[in-house]
C-alpha cells in the first residue's frame, strides 16, 4: 500500500495549552495533527483510523502514557511512539518494545518534527525491506 | 536563621524525604508549564516570519505566553511552598481534592506499579488544617504505600464523617509501625530512621496541632488500615 505523504501523527497533552500550541506549530503540508487530551480518546481515535505515529505526554489523567503506549503496541506493534516528559526517561528500562523514543520538556518544535521524521523514516524503511524480504 | 527546635529538625527531614521521593512529579509539572513557554515563543517567532496574519499569530501567542507565565509562576511558588518548612495558617481544606491532587502527582507513580488507587469519597468533606503541610502528609503516606506495596496491588483510600471528625483511612497491606515520639526517633538518629517512622511521627504531631490523630492499623482489623482523623471544619456544607 502506498504511504501517504502527508504523515498522520496523534498527539496525546492533557494540558489545553501545550496542546493547542503544539499542534499549532507541527501541523504543515508534511503532517496532519489529531490532538487528543486523554489515553482513552487516544486508542479510540487509533481504532478508527490509522495513524502513521502516536505522540504522548507520559502524566495522563486515568491511563498513563505508559499504559497507553502498551495498548497501542497490542493493537500495533510496529507503530512508532514518542513518550514526552518532564524528566528523563530510561526507554530500555521502560520495556515498551521497539520504535519508542522519548523527548525531554521543554522541548523546541524542530526538536520534536526531527524525532518525528527519523522515526516514521525508519518504520517506513523497514516497512519497504520487510515487503521486499516477503516478511 | 534561629536555632532548630528538635521538632523543626524532624519537620525539615520530612520534607526533605517527601520532597526527595517526589522531585520526578515535581520537574513533570514544572517543565510541563514550561513547554507552554517555549512553544509560545517559537510561536511568536514564527508570526515574525510569516508573510500573511502575522498579527493574528502574534496577538495569539502573547496570550498564550502570558497564560503561561502566570501557570509557571504558579507552579513555582506550589513547589516551594511544597518543599520547603514554613509558617502556615490552617483554613479549612476540601479533603476530596487534596487526596485528589496527591494522587494525580503521583499516577506515574502508581501506573508504574500498575498499582490502583480506589477512592471512596463523601462529598464536602472538609477540614481546618495547613493546605501545604497537610498535602506533603498526604503525598508521603502515599508515595510510601506504593513503594512497599507489590505491582498490581489495591490501595483503598476511604474519606467519611467520623462523629466529628473527618476520617481518611487507606487501606492496603502495607505494614505500618507504630507511632514514635519525637525524643524516641531522635535517640535513635544515631543509626538509621525507617522513613515510615519519620513520616508517621511528623503526620502524628501535626494533625494533632490541628486536634487530630493518627492510628496505625490494628491487628484485628479484617482489612488493616492507617487512620488519620482531623476535626471536621464548621464550614462544612
Amino acid at each position: 500500500m502506498m504511504r501517504s505523504p502527508r504523515l498522520r501523527v496523534l498527539y496525546i497533552e492533557d494540558n489545553e495549552l501545550v496542546r493547542e500550541i503544539t499542534c499549532d506549530l507541527l501541523a504543515d503540508d508534511a503532517r496532519e495533527i489529531v490532538a487528543v487530551a486523554t489515553g482513552e480518546e487516544a486508542l479510540c481515535a487509533f481504532e478508527a483510523s490509522p495513524f502513521d505515529i502516536v505522540v504522548t505526554d507520559v502524566s495522563l489523567p486515568a491511563m498513563s502514557g505508559f499504559e497507553l503506549v502498551r495498548r497501542v503496541k497490542q493493537l500495533a506493534p510496529s507503530t512508532p511512539v514518542i513518550l514526552a516528559s518532564g524528566y528523563p526517561l530510561n526507554i530500555d528500562e521502560c520495556r515498551l518494545g521497539t520504535q519508542v523514543r522519548s523527548i525531554t520538556k521543554p522541548f523546541e518544535a524542530p526538536e520534536l518534527q526531527a524525532l518525528i521524521e527519523d522515526l516514521c523514516g525508519a518504520a517506513a524503511q523497514a516497512s519497504t525491506v520487510g515487503s521486499e524480504t516477503g516478511y | 536563621m534561629t536555632d532548630l527546635s528538635l521538632n523543626d529538625a524532624l519537620d525539615a527531614a520530612a520534607y526533605a524525604l517527601v520532597g526527595t521521593r517526589c522531585r520526578h512529579a515535581h520537574l513533570h509539572d514544572i517543565r510541563g508549564e514550561l513547554q507552554t513557554l517555549q512553544s509560545s515563543l517559537e510561536l511568536l517567532a514564527r508570526s515574525a516570519r510569516t508573510q500573511t496574519d502575522k498579527s493574528a499569530i502574534a496577538d495569539k501567542a502573547t496570550a498564550l505566553a502570558r497564560r503561561a507565565l502566570a501557570n509557571h509562576e504558579k507552579a513555582l511558588v506550589e513547589f516551594v511552598n511544597q518543599t520547603t518548612p514554613h509558617e502556615e495558617a490552617a483554613v479549612a481544606i476540601d479533603v476530596g481534592e487534596l487526596v485528589g491532587s496527591a494522587l494525580r502527582c503521583l499516577r506515574n507513580d502508581a501506573a508504574n506499579k500498575s498499582i490502583t488507587f480506589k477512592v471512596e469519597s463523601t462529598p464536602n468533606l472538609r477540614i481546618v488544617a495547613q493546605p501545604y503541610r497537610s498535602r506533603l502528609l498526604i503525598l508521603g503516606l502515599f508515595a510510601m504505600t506504593i513503594d512497599e506495596l507489590s505491582r498490581g496491588s489495591v490501595v483503598t483510600v476511604k474519606l467519611c464523617r467520623a462523629e466529628s471528625d473527618a476520617l481518611i483511612e487507606i487501606q492496603s497491606a502495607v505494614i505500618w509501625p507504630a507511632v514514635r515520639g519525637p525524643e524516641d526517633l531522635w535517640s535513635s538518629a544515631t543509626s538509621r530512621v525507617p522513613p515510615c517512622d519519620l513520616l508517621l511521627a511528623v503526620t502524628s504531631r501535626w494533625a494533632s496541632a490541628n486536634g487530630g490523630r493518627v492510628e496505625p492499623p490494628q491487628e484485628s482489623q479484617s482489612h488493616p488500615a492507617l487512620r488519620l482523623y482531623y476535626p471536621r471544619s464548621l464550614a462544612e456544607s
